[in-house]
């Protein structure tokens, strides 16, 4: 007996199902025995942080929220440089740097950071801000040692670019079908 | 091949772009390389998979 349509196209679809939704592995937090954490909205954050199921996360659809963070090294701190970079695919696009002689050597900093800021630094409305989970990347290097590290953040809530991505992806998955066709000879 | 296997490349590799971003948008898996390479090149494999088998429409002329 031949299989119906139906039933091939649920196959497609199951192979694609699969295929699709793998598991999260986690990351390798910050190696180096650099320490640090945030609070944003009430939640402290720390490199333990490196999942899609438990990131840290940032409401950006909150008016007002500013994210309080400090961190410490356990080294020699003068002459210090580090990087900050949001990983896409293959490669890591720097989104912050810093670079200090430190001669008073301080181990240790703390701060604040608007997340109103953070939305400025878009040249978009706030609705076309992406959002989602992003692998984070950092080092920091200096005279006593060097530390290095992934976390993963989540922008939360739902964007235009979200609802895009699910048209496009439909139209293209049927457009795909489309190539299973047979044609006429 | 009995199908379309440039539409299936075409939208096999859009529809794994795609893909990626959805799984990113809604938090379920990062950017990384085996979503924004691997799934496109899956999804190319797919689409000339179907290409070839094409399960769909009149077998005869």
């Amino acid at each position: 007996m031949r299989p119906s349509r139906t039933t091939k196209l649920a196959i497609v679809l199951g192979v694609l199902v699969s295929v699709l939704i793998l598991p999260a592995t986690a990351l390798a937090g910050i190696e180096g025995g650099c320490t640090g954490s945030v609070v944003i909205d009430g939640n402290t954050y720390g490199p333990n942080n490196d999942t899609v199921g438990d990131p840290i996360v940032v409401p950006i659809d909150k008016e007002g929220v500013v994210a309080l963070w400090e961190a410490k090294v356990p080294f020699d701190n003068e002459n210090n440089q580090g990087e900050l970079g949001v990983v896409v695919g293959p490669f890591t696009i720097q989104i912050a740097s810093w670079g200090d002689p430190n001669t008073a050597n301080s181990q240790g900093n703390s701060g604040s950071y608007s997340i109103e800021d953070f939305k400025n630094e878009f040249p978009v409305p706030e609705s076309l801000i992406p959002r989602g989970v992003y692998q984070l990347s950092g080092e920091h290097t200096a005279a006593g040692g060097e530390c290095t590290g992934l976390v993963m953040v989540k922008l939360e809530g739902t964007g235009a670019v979200g609802i895009a991505s699910v048209v496009g992806a439909g139209v293209t998955f049927i457009t795909m079908l489309g190539a299973g066709l047979r044609r006429k000879s | 091949m009995k199908g379309r296997p440039v539409l299936g490349i075409i939208s096999g590799l859009l529809f794994g772009l795609f893909g990626a971003l959805t799984l990113q948008q809604f938090g379920l898996m990062p950017l990384t390389t085996l979503s924004l390479i691997g799934f496109p090149i899956i999804g190319i494999g797919i689409g000339l998979g179907l290409a070839a088998a094409a399960p769909f429409g009149n077998k005869t002329t």
